[in-house]
């Protein structure tokens, strides 16, 4: 039950921030709302694998996004405090968000473009937060032998099971997991040849894929359901980079209804 | 009353005059309001010929003496000659007498001291009934303040990195500009007062709108020479020399000063500042800007030669979490702020009317920014800032750094005289901060050792610290206040060279907990000196840096 309230709580507040993001970003209220009811149709594949850990995986990559997106534009402490908590947030929501951070982290440190000390400086700024807490977390573990985890399996759990994936073995399934999640997040890349930003995101979304990847080889996959919510919280976060010009709201609703129907179909897919 | 003289003839009638010996009912205080003071012979000098100045004079004396224009100076230092003693006295007692509450002239009350006892008398009797438990209590307690103390600097670093409000314009007319005072206190530092004249002269503030005081002690002659041959080169210095006395502290000298003081506002600078050209400029616009109850400035403090080796790197790193964040955060929060030592930027008759700084007290600058938000006052901060020289040997640190723990025991000793009165002053949020920030700053440095201790003792040394359960649950408490305060203060050093773009520094800040250590050790011996040398002021050697000491 607890899982359930806390799946209902995040998927909220991520709802409720991507609307944020969006009016941020200059969309109106019902093109928002519209991009955020599509945006929900793709949380909603949380539900064919653990609800929880898929939508704050979602959350903590959404959080991640939009503070790298920020710190881009503003380098301030404020921007490397928010951009480094939720790298270590990526850690704790999913356990491939430690290879999430090993290619995010450098690639935004690379992009600072200062010298080498400058670069390094940002690189043990950013990954500060993640190690300790990490650090902090094992000796807990250890002094306090306690798996949050485990008590996080609810009621809304696979409630839906349309895709089969993961009834193959480990290695074939998260490989074909990640080709279909390059698939499902067109819009990223779309968007990110046509707008600097949007680069951001796909650094973010490319982690995703090659830690998902990584993770078949070591014989480890997730349900692709685990994965569809994060793909369509960064891809709204790339269609908000759509330049204001006649059309915008078309065109984003047009790229993420598409987005919508490609994830559901992958996850439909009759392998 | 006679006509005004020139300059030469003023010269000659006060050079070759004896002062007044009976000046009725006149004081010193008429005189400096004034700027005037009666010779022999009838005769009277003057620094203010202004219509309003003149018309006063000639109601106060009407025909009976002749009036000699004169600078200020020479007026200024007629006076002081004359009422030496009164000026020194009240350099020394004026606060204490007038509101000895504020000052450091008593260390502890008697209050306060039956506080300390019985509260240390209670720990004794629990140690002695329950050794274990309490013993780890005590280690939890200070596990949670070290915790408390970073915490709230991490939040006061959250609220001080907001983008500030773009600063006011000060492109201003120089005719609109006020007269702007210069304190310059120096104790052996006939060295660095070539470097010292540079800066000054390169501010960018009209010459005839400066009036820079180099306050020297009177024995202390290499410093005195120098200064005088500075003030014989350019009218905008003058020399103050303060009679020896006791307590030797800088704020006694700078009080002495005070009188004599020209300028709408004054800042205080250090002999080895370079304050940034423009700093006069901004601050007068910003005081223009703000209202009347900010009756003080802060400019950010920094170095220039951060790079010399790890002390001066660490310091630094201390210096930018401090000014470019911890203070701005303060500022928004409306918490009261400790100023730091110098380019502290005053409305001179703020100042004034507090009774200007407590000799007594070794961290002066601290204790007025609360004493000024104790009378409604506000502090802010200004965005400019005035590099400084890092001490760059362990030994110089150590005894500044000491200094500054007592000085900050004084000042929280001296304000917690009367909790709910402060609480009253500064309001909820002012009081909670002023313990955190003032009294967690020492606290925290002593804690420090402590938890460190306990993680040693139990980690390596095998002494089991948990066979109590309440004693496991505080044993946990110090080890995570230990690794969560420590792994706070290193990020927080990590990140306080990010808004001057200093990230070459930033893998300095890993090495903030043996930093710490260092801080804790100043801290054994701030409280040592509490109690045996309370209003010693350890001197700072200045110019024993090898780079970037040039303006």
């Amino acid at each position: 039950m607890t899982s359930a309230i806390l799946s209902l709580a995040t998927w909220i507040l991520l709802v409720g921030l991507a609307l944020r993001h969006l009016r941020a970003a200059g969309y109106s209220l019902h093109v928002g709302a519209v991009l955020v009811a599509l945006f929900s149709l793709q949380l909603a594949a949380a539900f064919s694998a653990n609800t929880l850990h898929a939508l704050l995986l979602a959350l903590a990559l959404f959080l991640m996004a939009k503070a790298a997106l920020e710190f881009a534009v503003m380098h301030s402490a404020r921007g490397v405090i928010a951009l480094s908590l939720s790298l270590a947030a990526v850690q704790v929501a999913s356990p491939a968000g430690l290879m999430v951070s090993a290619v995010v982290v450098p690639s935004l440190a690379a992009s600072h473009g200062a010298s080498r000390g400058k670069n390094a400086g940002l690189l043990l700024l950013l990954l500060f937060t993640p190690l300790v807490s990490a650090a902090i977390f094992a000796y807990l573990a250890r002094e306090f032998p306690f798996d949050p985890w485990a008590h996080m399996a609810g009621p809304l759990d696979h409630l839906l099971q349309p895709q089969l994936f993961d009834r193959m073995n480990p290695r074939r399934g998260g490989l074909i997991n990640a080709i279909a999640l390059i698939a499902g997040a067109f819009p990223i890349w779309w968007m990110a040849l046509n707008y600097r930003r949007a680069r951001i995101v796909a650094v973010i979304a490319s982690a995703m894929v090659i830690a998902i990847a990584v993770a078949a080889w070591m014989q480890r996959s997730y349900p692709l359901g685990a994965f569809v919510p994060a793909v369509g919280g960064l891809s709204l976060l790339a269609i908000a980079e759509i330049e204001d010009a006649p059309h915008r709201a078309q065109r984003a609703i047009a790229i993420a209804s598409a987005s919508v129907m490609v994830s559901w179909l992958l996850l439909m897919a009759p392998l | 009353m006679g006509s005004v003289g020139d300059g030469a003839q003023s010269k000659r009638a006060f050079s070759g005059s004896r002062l007044q010996p009976a000046l009725g009912s006149a004081g010193p205080d008429e005189f400096l309001a004034h700027l005037y003071f009666p010779l022999d012979h009838g005769f009277l000098i003057t620094g203010d010929t202004g219509p309003a100045n003149m018309a006063w004079l000639q109601a106060r004396y009407g025909n009976a003496v002749r009036v000699i224009s004169c600078p200020p100076r020479v007026v200024l230092a007629a006076i002081e000659r004359k009422f030496r003693e009164v000026f020194q006295h009240r350099a020394v007692e004026g606060l204490a007498e007038s509101e000895p509450q504020f000052s450091a002239s008593t260390v502890i009350t008697r209050g306060q001291s039956v506080a300390l006892a019985v509260s240390l008398g209670v720990v004794f009797v629990l140690l002695f009934a329950a050794p274990q438990i309490s013993s780890m209590a005590l280690a939890g307690i200070c596990g949670v303040l070290f915790m408390a103390n970073a915490v709230f600097r991490a939040v006061l670093l959250w609220i001080g990195a907001e983008e500030p409000p773009p600063a006011p314009t000060f492109q201003s007319e120089d005719a609109s500009l006020p007269i702007y005072s210069i304190l310059v206190p120096l104790y052996r530092e006939a060295n660095v007062m070539p470097a010292l004249m540079r800066a000054l002269q390169a501010l960018d503030y009209p010459k005839d709108r400066l009036d820079i005081k180099l306050i020297v002690e009177v024995d202390d002659r290499d410093t005195a020479i120098v200064a005088d041959a500075i003030a014989a080169r350019d009218s905008r210095f003058s020399v103050i020399r303060v009679p020896s006395g006791t307590p030797r502290t800088k704020p006694r000298a700078c009080n002495y000063a005070m009188p004599f003081v020209l300028g709408e506002f004054t800042v205080i600078f250090d002999a080895e500042d370079r304050p940034e050209p423009d700093q006069l400029r901004k601050a007068v616009a910003t005081f223009r800007a703000a209202p009347g109850d900010v009756a003080c400035l802060q400019a950010r403090l920094n170095f220039y030669n951060a790079d010399e080796n790890w002390l001066t790197r660490m310091f630094a790193l201390d210096y930018a979490l401090w000014f470019d964040y911890l203070l701005p955060g303060l500022d928004r929060l409306n918490i009261p702020m400790p100023l730091g030592g110098t380019s502290n930027h005053f409305r001179t008759a703020a100042l004034r009317a507090i009774h200007c700084w407590d000799p007594y007290n070794v961290t002066e600058d601290a204790d007025i920014g609360i004493r000024l938000a104790r009378v409604g006052l506000r502090v802010r901060t200004l965005d400019s800032t005035t590099f400084e020289e890092a001490t760059n040997n362990f030994g110089n640190w150590l005894r500044q750094r000491s200094r500054w723990l007592k000085g900050y025991m004084q000042t929280w000793l001296v304000h917690m005289r009367s909790p709910l009165t402060l609480l009253r002053n500064a309001g909820l949020a002012g009081f909670i901060g002023f313990q955190l920030f003032v009294g967690g700053t020492f606290i925290s440095a002593l804690a420090n050792p402590v938890l460190w201790a306990i993680f040693l003792l139990s980690k390596f040394f095998g002494v089991h610290l948990l066979s109590a359960p309440a004693a496991a649950v505080a044993a946990h408490v110090s080890i995570v206040g230990l690794a969560a305060g420590n792994g706070m203060f290193a990020y927080l050093a990590m990140l306080a060279p990010f808004r001057r773009g200093w990230l070459e520094l930033t893998p300095y800040g890993l090495t903030a907990p043996f930093y710490w250590l260092l801080i804790s050790a100043a801290g054994a011996r701030a409280l040592w000196q509490l109690f045996s040398r309370p209003w010693y002021w350890e001197k700072t050697s200045h110019g024993l840096c090898k780079i970037g000491g040039g303006v």
